[in-house]
């Protein structure tokens, strides 16, 4: 398994900025200091209120987990049940967020057929 | 003292009878003891010496009715009866004696509210022997069961009458007693009366007896207490005595909004307000009243519907009291009532933080002493207020998804709540029990959704719902035996149901239908029909649950149907903002009938109900703006005269209906492949979720996305594949609940292609939107428009292309509001905006930035400013303006249950627009600019097509530089496609 993966973290509603969803992140029980997380400006001309996102640069499987363990309860704080992952193959996956070991279980294997791409995760 | 010193009143037909005690000289002054004993004013012929009483005030014009002379003076007397003079009732009754407890409390309730307060003394002694017959009173654990039910009740009866008993607390006593004084040297010794007995008569009969008291009995002391408090306002208006009139006032605003003559409690509470404004800047002190008296007034007008003005008294009453050393107990009060304000509009957000903050407040006043909720000594307490806002917290936590919480929050209440009380009287152990009834709700609703139905097995969860709804209906049925007070029924019966429910999931099916027959028989009253709904659907929901068949249970449903729209019918105007909340509890029923019905082809009738569930808004709205009822003859008659076909598709048990008339008349309805609902919504969900991630992968795979918009549209049922795939004219989609977001647009006929390029799907939400807006057009007599440029990024590009609609449309011989420019920057805030595009504009175009939040989808109007679809909702445009949003989400709707949505496009043309033009998902701006370039070229051009065939041409244009629909097909049409600029 790759050691290195870049995520993009885009928000699929106005409910929290970038900057609120870091925090919150950052914030959660579990968090894993080595994730480095940015907040990034789009390059597209969009009318979204806060035209950023987050991108997350994860190193190792424990870092995963404690990534999708803190999505995961962001997501379900804000009353939603699922997280989508997205590739740039078009492949796609819907997993429920209050349970972190289910998402590893459907998101690792992908992980490892598609090493160095760059996955997009909405929330 | 023997009867036989006591007369007679003079007056004839009058059987009051008094002793005289002293004459008046300057004035009578009475402690309420004194009233207590009977005693009062009259007044004595100085020529006969005849008594004349004071309840025959208004009968004797200060004339003594024995030898006609103007010779009466004011003497003290002691009446026989001891009625209070304002209110001379006929001798005193018996109170009921019985050992049943709550019925002997209840019993003594309507006495006091029936007979005031002067026959206290009897029914101290009466409770002082009932007391005293009791066993002793058990201690601990125990003392919540069995036989100290009487006890309490008893002791609830008795507290009852110390408050009565008591020396009056009104706050305007002092101001009152000088009026009286006033009164008295004037030569008006009745009015004097008047102002000392009302005061605390009105408090005593309004706080506590009009709550407790049978409905005939509600309606006999609210009409006595409103004539009296009118009397008073206009006898110290007369004074300029400002302080008791403005008292006064309040009292009268608070017994009309019980009445629910709630335009007149407004004018009341405005008047007061004035007043207490006045009063204030002299006496700071009284800014809690401004704030307490802005607080009565937002109330009242959130239940009449006014929100703008309700939302700005309570954000006012905020900052006075926020201001006051004393304001903070009033402040929690107005953030509950705010906080209620926002739940009812689904405002979850706000409403969270609005009793989050009620709370943080009510906890720091309890632990710093304070107990009650107002500077009245037996105003309720404040460790009962945290526990309702704490409740409503719960409430607002669950529908935001956050069941842990919210059970987690409610649990500790409960445990606060049983510290708190000692042995708790009736009240105490009712909010206890409705307390454990939200509990077993909240957990109800986690099993459902861990369980997904009981499909994983999650009985620890059923069990924990159980227990609480036990407890709660145990003590339901208790109070039920005991006295069934008519304020409690309704939660009685709302935990009935839920528990009836509950055992239904774990299949005890006989307790369960028992428990909910249980609710259906004490709903059987006409002014409880939303309960008699509620427990009828719930009687189908455990038909569906034995059954294991979705459609089960018709009969139930047709009948929770019929009594939904009849108590829906009789509604007051006032009422009618609630009826989307009454619609969304019924909504499981109207599906069921919808299944049913097609199944039966019984299109009538489908078509009916299928209107019914989308019929709230119009509903909500006063008459000038509801179309009439319409049935499918009428429907059938219209398509065929406009030449449009009507496609209305509900998702609904079994598979998605679609329901087509045609217009040549012939009305078919089919059932979708099942599933088609929940797989349009994920193409719906990957469409979005390609938007957001074409900064990464660029536009989703054409053939790809072709193939899956194929696919949908292969599992359409044969009539709305026909429908939308054949014959001209225009086609109007009414798509019910969370429908209303998807794609159609998108769609693909595989011989056809794009249904988005082939012809334009205009939305409306009901047949009877569609009657109303097919001949709407915008006023093309000196037409004017207004063109907004929103804050945010890329905000040169925004109002470059907002510039360019607006010279378009001045070129089309528009003129542009305010004063002939773009609204932007400090020109541009959501107050400005809503004064601008009032009335008579003919086209509304907003250019900016918009999105979604916990309240629902926004426009940017500035930084600080978001404008909400209920913003628009006391607008009245006379000039059917067609309304253009180009922004993101703008067309989004948020369905809240019960055919009820709250988007742009569904205020717009509700107040009026004949189109809106939105966008329902993320705009980019390039393509964007392309399709405004396109679609305002055609409309301004010389041509002067339809909105419909311009946006259409506007697609078909961009389709050739930006192929993939997700450019193309952003922008969507509600209302009438035959709506022209010019």
């Amino acid at each position: 398994m790759t050691d290195h993966f870049e995520f993009v973290i885009v928000r699929s509603d106005d409910r929290l900025s970038s900057a609120d969803l870091k925090s919150r992140l950052e914030a959660s029980p579990g968090w894993d200091s080595s994730l480095q997380i940015r907040i990034v400006k789009s390059t597209l001309d969009t009318r979204p209120v806060d035209p950023t996102f987050l991108a997350i640069l994860t190193t190792g499987g424990a870092a995963l987990g404690a990534l999708f363990g803190a999505l995961g309860g962001v997501a379900q704080s804000l009353g939603k049940h699922k997280i989508a992952i997205r590739w740039a193959d078009g492949t796609s996956v819907e997993v429920e967020g209050r349970n972190a070991e289910e998402i590893l279980k459907k998101v690792i294997p992908l992980l490892e057929a598609k090493p160095g791409a760059k996955i997009v995760v909405s929330v | 003292m023997p009867d036989a010193e006591y007369r007679k009143c003079e007056l004839e037909g009058c059987a009051r009878r008094m002793r005289k005690v002293r004459t008046g000289r300057g004035g009578i002054i009475l402690s309420k003891q004194q009233m207590l004993e009977g005693f009062g004013g009259a007044e004595e012929c100085q020529q006969c010496g005849a008594l004349h009483c004071d309840a025959c005030y208004l009968q004797r014009e200060n004339v003594c009715v024995r030898c006609q002379q103007r010779a009466l003076r004011l003497v003290m007397v002691q009446y026989a009866s001891g009625t209070t003079s304002l209110w001379p009732q006929a001798p005193p009754p018996i109170v009921a004696k019985s050992c049943a407890g709550s019925a002997w409390a209840i019993s003594l309730r309507m006495f006091l509210a029936t007979q005031g307060q002067s026959h206290l003394e009897d029914a101290a002694t009466q409770l002082g022997a009932e007391l005293s017959a009791l066993p002793p009173a058990r201690s601990g654990v125990r003392s919540l069961f069995g036989n100290n039910t009487g006890r309490r009740a008893l002791e609830s009866a008795w507290s009852t009458l110390q408050k009565v008993a008591l020396e009056d607390r009104s706050p305007a006593v002092k101001q009152s007693e000088e009026t009286a004084r006033l009164l008295r040297r004037c030569g008006r010794p009745d009015d004097a009366e008047s102002v000392l007995l009302i005061g605390p008569d009105w408090q005593v009969r309004m706080g506590q007896s009009y709550m407790m008291a049978p409905p005939f009995l509600q309606d006999q002391i609210l009409r006595s207490g409103l004539v009296a408090c009118k009397r008073c306002a206009a006898m110290m208006h007369s004074l300029g005595d400002f302080f008791c009139e403005a008292e006064y006032l309040t009292r009268l605003g608070n017994g009309l909004y019980s009445a629910r003559r709630l335009e007149e409690s407004e004018e009341a509470f405005s008047g007061a307000l004035r007043l207490w404004r006045g009063l204030a800047k002299n006496d700071p002190g009284l800014l809690v009243k401004v704030g307490r008296t802005l607080q009565h007034l937002g109330t009242t007008q959130s239940a009449r519907g006014e929100y703008t003005g309700c939302a700005a008294s309570y954000r006012e009453a905020m900052e006075v009291l926020e201001s006051c050393a004393d304001g903070q107990r009033d402040l929690t009060a107005v953030l509950n009532n705010f906080g209620s304000f926002h739940l009812h509009r689904h405002e979850y957000e706000d409403a969270s933080s609005c009793f989050e903050r009620a709370v943080s407040i009510l906890e720091a006043l309890i632990r710093s002493g304070v107990t009650r909720s107002t500077e009245d000594p037996f105003s309720p307490l404040l460790s009962m207020q945290l526990a309702t806002v704490q409740g409503n917290l719960a409430l607002c936590l669950a529908e935001l998804g956050s069941l842990d919480r919210a059970a987690e929050l409610i649990e500790r209440t409960i445990r606060d709540e049983v510290n708190h009380q000692d042995a708790g009287n009736d009240l105490a152990r009712l909010q206890m029990a409705k307390l454990r009834a939200t509990l077993g709700r909240i957990r109800l609703q986690l099993w459902i959704r861990e369980s997904n139905y009981g499909q994983v097995p999650h009985d620890e969860l059923l069990d924990a719902a159980l227990h609480e709804l036990s407890l709660a209906t145990a003590v339901f049925r208790e109070h039920l035996q005991a006295s069934r007070i008519a304020t409690y029924l309704p939660a009685v019966i709302l935990g009935l149901i839920a528990h009836g429910l509950a055992l239904g999931y774990r299949r005890d099916f006989g307790p369960a239908t028992d428990s909910i027959e249980e609710a259906c028989r004490l709903a059987q009253s006409p002014s409880l029909w939303f309960e008699q709904m509620q427990a009828l659907d719930a009687r189908r929901e455990l038909e569906v649950t034995r059954h294991g068949e979705p459609t089960a249970g018709f009969e139930y449903a047709r009948r929770a149907v019929e009594i939904a729209e009849q108590g829906m019918s009789g509604l007051s105007e006032a009422e009618r903002v609630n009826r989307d909340l009454v619609k969304g509890r019924v909504e499981m029923s109207y599906l069921s009938c919808i299944a049913n019905l097609t199944r039966r082809k019984d299109y009538e009738d489908l078509f009916h109900v299928l209107e019914a569930m989308r019929r709230i808004d119009r509903l909500a709205q006063s008459d000038g703006h509801s179309a009439a009822d319409i049935d499918l003859r009428a429907a059938k008659a219209l398509a065929s005269k406009h030449g449009f076909t009507y496609i209305a598709s509900q998702a609904a048990p079994g598979g998605t209906v679609f329901l087509v008339i045609e217009a040549d008349g012939e009305v078919t309805a089919e059932s979708a492949v099942p599933g088609w609902a929940n797989k349009a919504f994920q193409f719906s969900t990957e469409i979005d979720n390609a938007a957001r991630a074409l900064e990464f992968f660029g536009p989703p795979d054409l053939e790809r996305f072709t193939h899956q918009a194929a696919s949908l549209f292969d599992d359409l049922p044969a009539n709305a594949k026909r429908a939308l795939g054949t014959g001209g004219g225009s086609i109007f989609l009414s798509m019910g609940s969370d429908q209303n977001n998807l794609p159609m647009e998108l769609l693909y006929d595989r011989r056809m292609g794009w249904l988005g390029l082939r012809r334009i799907c205009a939305r409306t939400r009901s047949f009877e939107e569609l009657a109303a807006i097919i001949e709407r057009q915008p006023a093309a007599k000196s037409p004017a428009a207004i063109v907004a440029a929103g804050q945010g990024e890329n905000f040169e590009r925004i109002v470059s292309m907002a510039r360019s609609i607006g010279d378009g449309l001045v070129t089309a011989g528009f003129t542009l509001r305010p004063a002939d420019q773009v609204m932007q920057g400090d020109n541009l805030t959501r107050w400005k905006f809503l004064d601008t595009i009032d009335r008579d504009p003919s086209m509304v175009v907003f250019v900016g930035h918009g999105g979604n939040d916990d309240n629902g989808p926004f426009l940017q109007i500035s930084n600080e400013d978001r404008l909400r679809p209920r913003d628009l909702a006391q607008l009245r445009f006379d000039s059917g303006p067609i309304a253009h949003l180009e922004c993101c989400i703008a067309g989004h709707a948020v369905y809240f249950g019960g055919g009820y949505w709250n988007s742009y496009a569904v205020s717009f043309l509700a107040n009026g627009a004949s189109c809106c033009l939105v966008s329902n998902r993320i705009v980019f701006g390039e393509p964007s600019e392309f399709v405004c370039r396109e679609l305002y070229g055609q409309l301004t051009g010389t041509e002067s097509p339809s909105v419909g065939a311009a946006l259409l041409e506007a697609r078909r244009r961009t389709a050739g530089a930006y192929p993939n629909p997700l450019f193309w097909a952003t922008p969507v049409l509600y209302g009438n496609p035959e709506a022209r600029l010019r």
